[in-house]
Parts: structure tokens; C-alpha cells; sequence
């Protein structure tokens, strides 16, 4: 059960903060908010593509 | 799970990604380029040409600006004045037969605020971009069109919670992102999954706040109604008293009366100009909305109340958390706050929902074709 959840937990985790910290500042801010909803896209494509 | 409780939660998924499916689709597509319209009317040309003046040439005033939009539209009233997002030498006129339309046929004018020049009028209502954003925002059927992409939001939403309940039968003796890939069908059961969970709070969150946004004219009338209220409970604060000579007092004027806002919110802008009657003022008052200059602040915007006749500046409420709710869910929905990293991320997020709702409709036809298969859409879960 915590294996099952692990990753989707971490990624959904991620991508909150990168969505919020976006909104609270500029700079730094915005770099988060690309890491953290990057993971999504990047997980996709590893998985995804992988042959 | 009980092989009961698999069964309900199943059907649950079923049928509210069923019923939402081509609409989410739709929405997918027409958002696809709305995300990026800011750089497409770039592209071709949709911007205003500002003529060339001497740096730091002063602002006529905003009287002027509206008299000159008038002229532009004869026999139409003004019901806002928008300041130019990144041109701070630009106004843009809102205008309608009335104040109180739906403001669907409503006229614009660009003004020049340095000389009260017309500069045009942007094509909102026409070209490919304006289907775009009917197709997005109200399937061209006004507020029924913007409740009925509310619901259809909604049940998005459900799915995604009922497919989030499904991803553990589903994915139990599986190592997570695991695509099996011998047959097609199982293929894109993993992708699915993998997909729909990976993205999951990001469409949650795009998903829930696109429903809040589908509420913003009831926001705003309510919003118009407890300020109202406000005003006439004696609830409202007074920020600047009518007989205060902290600003030059009222001669009736729209720039007299912004003047006075602006002393009484000092470090803010004007971004938006009301007048009296629209849906984001009152009768008798204009409505300033204003913004600050950090990242946070110049998305929550404040609003100020000024009588034109006696220049009292007022202060209806806080703003209400539901205001709060839907200014926040707009940059929350654009993805406009990030800079072109952000968009293009949204945009990639944008066709990995394409992909899960696409998947999800090949998935269902297959297990719909396939009745005796034993490898169908909801055999993968059977223990």
C-alpha cells in the first residue's frame, strides 16, 4: 500500500508546491513552479517513450 | 475493495467521465491556444500601435479619455476603462447601449492617455481566437452556456477522484509506471493510469478552478450586492472623508474623483474604472480597482468606492473569500504567472489530459466491443 502510493504522493506533492509557489514570487517562485509541474511532463516521457 | 465497491466506483467513473468526455475534449482544444493568446495576437498583429512621444509626456485627463471614446461610439455609454497590461500609455474603453446589459455586444476603443487619441478597437469579437474562447468559455450561450461547462467540470472532477479510487485495484501488482506493451489494449490501460495519476493535481486543480470561473458573473453580482448592503448599513469604512483636503475635492469629474482613490490607497494603480450602475460598482458610485506592484498583491486587487459628487472614498467590506476564491482561480486556470516556461508546461499538461480522456474512450469502446474478452476494460482490476 505505501508502494503503491509513494510516487504519486511525491509527484502530486511536487506539482502543488510548483503551483502555488509560482504565485507567491517572481523569480525563484516561478523556477519552482517549473521543476514542480515539470516532474509530471518529465514521468510521462521516461515512462511513456521508454522502449 | 470489495468486488461490490469496485463495481459502484467503476460505474461512477464511467458515467461522469462519459457524460463529460467530448466536452472536456472541446475544452482541451479550444484552451490549447488560449493559452498562449497573448504571444498569438502578437503574431498577427492584434496590438495596439502606440505612436511615438517624448518619454514621460503627461496623461490627459481621464474625462477626456472617456469623451473621446463617445465620440468614438456615438450613442453608447461607458462601463469600464481598463488599463493597458504592459502599456502603461493606453486605456481601453468598455462601452454598451447600457450599463446594465449582459455586455455580450458590448464596444471597445482603445485610448491613447496622453493625448486622448483612438487607437483602434481590438477584434475580441471575431477571427479564430474569439471561437476559441467562446467554444471555451460559454459554447456561445451566455451564463446557461457558462453553468452548463461548470457542471460538465464538475463531473470532470469526479472522475478524476473515482479514477484516483480505481488506480489501486488497478495498479496493486504493478511497479508504478509500469507500461506493459504485448498487446495494445493493456498498453494504453497502463498509460491511462500512468498519465491520469502523474497529472492528477494539476487537473484537479485546473479542473476545479475552470469551475469557479464559470461562476464569475454570479461572483460579481453577489459581490455588487453585499457592497450595496454595505453601503447602505453604514458598514461601509470611509477612506477619505468628502470635506478632506487630502486630495483636490470633487467637481464631478471621473479624474477628480480617481485622483482621490488614489491619495487615499497610496502605492497602488489603477487598473480598472467602473462606473456607477455596472456589475463591479454601484448605482451611485465608481468602482476603482486597484493593484499593488509585488506578485501576490497585483493579482488581488482592491476595490475602492468614490461618489463623484462628494468625493468621499469608500471602503465596502474586506473583500469577500469568495472574491478572493475567484481572483485567485484565474491565474490558477491561465497559467499566465510563470513566464513562457509556465505556458509551455501548461500546454504539454493540456495534451497529457488529451491523451487520458482519449485513452479512457478507447478503453471504454474496446471493453463495449469485446463483451466475452477477458482482458478488457475493467478485467485488469478482477483478482
Amino acid at each position: 500500500m505505501k508502494q503503491l502510493w509513494l510516487w504519486p504522493g511525491v509527484i502530486g506533492v511536487l506539482s502543488a508546491v510548483g503551483l502555488i509557489a509560482g504565485l507567491v514570487s517572481d523569480g525563484p517562485g516561478d523556477a519552482a513552479a517549473w521543476l514542480g509541474l515539470g516532474v509530471p511532463v518529465a514521468v510521462t516521457a521516461w515512462f511513456g517513450l521508454r522502449r | 475493495m470489495s468486488p461490490a465497491a469496485l463495481r459502484r466506483w467503476s460505474w461512477v467513473h464511467k458515467w461522469s467521465s462519459l457524460v463529460c468526455t467530448l466536452f472536456m475534449l472541446l475544452l482541451c482544444l479550444t484552451g490549447l491556444p488560449l493559452i498562449f493568446s497573448h504571444e498569438i495576437d502578437h503574431l498577427v498583429g492584434d496590438e495596439v500601435e502606440m505612436p511615438a512621444m517624448p518619454a514621460g509626456t503627461p496623461h490627459v485627463s481621464l474625462d477626456r479619455i472617456v469623451a473621446a471614446a463617445e465620440a468614438h461610439h456615438p450613442g453608447l455609454v461607458p462601463l469600464y476603462l481598463f488599463a493597458g497590461d504592459d502599456e502603461p500609455d493606453l486605456w481601453m474603453a468598455k462601452m454598451d447601449t447600457r450599463v446594465d446589459t449582459d455586455e455580450r455586444l458590448a464596444r471597445f476603443a482603445y485610448v491613447d492617455a496622453r493625448s486622448a487619441e483612438i487607437l483602434g478597437e481590438p477584434n475580441f469579437g471575431e477571427g479564430f481566437m474569439s471561437v476559441m474562447y467562446r467554444l471555451h468559455v460559454d459554447l456561445y450561450a451566455g451564463l446557461p452556456g457558462k453553468l452548463f461547462l461548470g457542471a460538465m467540470g464538475m463531473l470532470l472532477l469526479v472522475a478524476l477522484v473515482s479514477g484516483v479510487v480505481l488506480y489501486a485495484p488497478f495498479m496493486r501488482k504493478l511497479e508504478f509506471g509500469t507500461v506493459r506493451r504485448q498487446r495494445r489494449q493493456t498498453r494504453w490501460l497502463d498509460l491511462h493510469n500512468l498519465i491520469g495519476i502523474v497529472t492528477l493535481v494539476w487537473a484537479l486543480v485546473v479542473g476545479f478552478t475552470g469551475v469557479i470561473n464559470t461562476w464569475a458573473d454570479l461572483i460579481l453580482q453577489a459581490w455588487q450586492r453585499d457592497q450595496v448592503a454595505a453601503l447602505q448599513s453604514g458598514a461601509a469604512q470611509t477612506l477619505m472623508a468628502p470635506d478632506s483636503r487630502a486630495a483636490a475635492p470633487a467637481d464631478g469629474s471621473l479624474q477628480a474623483a480617481v485622483d482621490r482613490v488614489l491619495a487615499a490607497a497610496p502605492g497602488m494603480k489603477a487598473d480598472m474604472i467602473a462606473f456607477p450602475g455596472t456589475l463591479r460598482a454601484t448605482p451611485e458610485h465608481f468602482a476603482v480597482m486597484l493593484r499593488g506592484d509585488t506578485p501576490l498583491t497585483s493579482r488581488m486587487t482592491r476595490a475602492l468606492l468614490v461618489d463623484p459628487a462628494s468625493g468621499e472614498v469608500l471602503e465596502a467590506a474586506g473583500r469577500p473569500w469568495y472574491v478572493t476564491a475567484f481572483m485567485l482561480s484565474e491565474p490558477l486556470h491561465f497559467g499566465d504567472y510563470g513566464g513562457m516556461p509556465l505556458k509551455i508546461l501548461w500546454g504539454l499538461l493540456d495534451l497529457l489530459t488529451i491523451v487520458v480522456l482519449g485513452s479512457g474512450l478507447y478503453l471504454w469502446w474496446k471493453k463495449r466491443t469485446a463483451t466475452s474478452s477477458a482482458l478488457g476494460y475493467a478485467g485488469g482490476v478482477r483478482t
